[in-house]
């Protein structure tokens, strides 16, 4: 799992790349904290080709962790067999999700 | 074309899962089954894996190892994942509450909660000083 951070003027972007599973899961949260002391953060997935609840798991944290501190937390451009899985799990009623970049960040 | 079939026997820790995900994006690259339906397979594997290499390893008596076995056909995937730890049915825990607010979610149990979702079909069975489980999954999306 790679991220790229990439800075607006508006919300820092995680730009995520790979696997976000159990032998990435604290490695991305760690990142993910990290970025998020800086303000609001959207995470970028259009290059994640997979997330399991281990991955689901860092999410949750990050959204409680910005919920607690205030700031804006949304991830997008989920591709489809990931998509399929926050729906399952009921993570997309609990993280906003956009479809683009461009919307997630104009939301922030 | 006859899909290929897959065994992969790896130690029981959490580091393994990267390998057997390595391992199983080579084989689907080898299918054609349809990528949703690819996600839908590693992630059961995982989740499987994963509660085999948690269960039992802060008590030191956990796993050695597991051993997932994948085999498909026009009917479907059959997946089933053997493991040495002291018996333990992961399909008899509680399934979590989906529709809880942020502030409420709990993480547990909900990677069996996925399996379970995406099989057609989900069974665990110990035999001798094995566990088993074994799911079915459609190849199509």
């Amino acid at each position: 799992m790679q991220i790229a951070e990439i800075r607006t003027d508006k919300v820092i972007i995680a730009s995520c790349d790979g696997r976000l599973d159990t032998s990435t899961a604290a490695e991305a949260e760690k990142k993910l904290l990290s970025l998020l002391k800086e303000g609001a953060l959207v995470a970028d997935f259009a290059g994640v080709r997979y997330v399991s609840s281990a991955g689901l798991r860092v999410l949750l944290k990050t959204a409680k962790q910005a919920k607690g501190v205030g700031v804006g937390f949304a991830v997008c451009a989920l591709q489809p067999g990931v998509r399929e899985v926050f729906e399952i799990s009921g993570f997309d009623k609990v993280i906003k999700v956009y479809a683009t970049r461009a919307e997630a960040t104009a939301a922030a | 074309m006859p899909e290929p079939t897959l065994n992969i026997r790896l130690p029981a820790r959490p580091e393994a899962v990267g390998e057997l995900l390595d391992r199983l994006e080579g084989y689907v690259a080898a299918t054609t089954l349809p990528s949703v339906v690819a996600h839908r397979l590693a992630l059961i594997c995982e989740e499987l894996a994963a509660n085999v290499a948690m269960h039992g390893a802060a008590a030191g008596d956990g796993a050695t190892y597991f051993e997932i076995s994948v085999d498909c056909s026009p009917a479907g995937l059959t997946i089933s994942i053997e493991d040495d730890g002291p018996a333990f049915d992961p399909l008899a825990q509680e399934a979590p509450d989906v529709e809880q607010a942020l502030e409420e979610r709990e993480i547990g149990g909900l990677g069996i909660h996925l399996v379970r979702q995406f099989a057609r079909r989900v069974s665990y069975a110990r035999t001798g000083n094995r566990n088993r489980l074994t799911a079915a999954l459609d190849i199509t999306a």
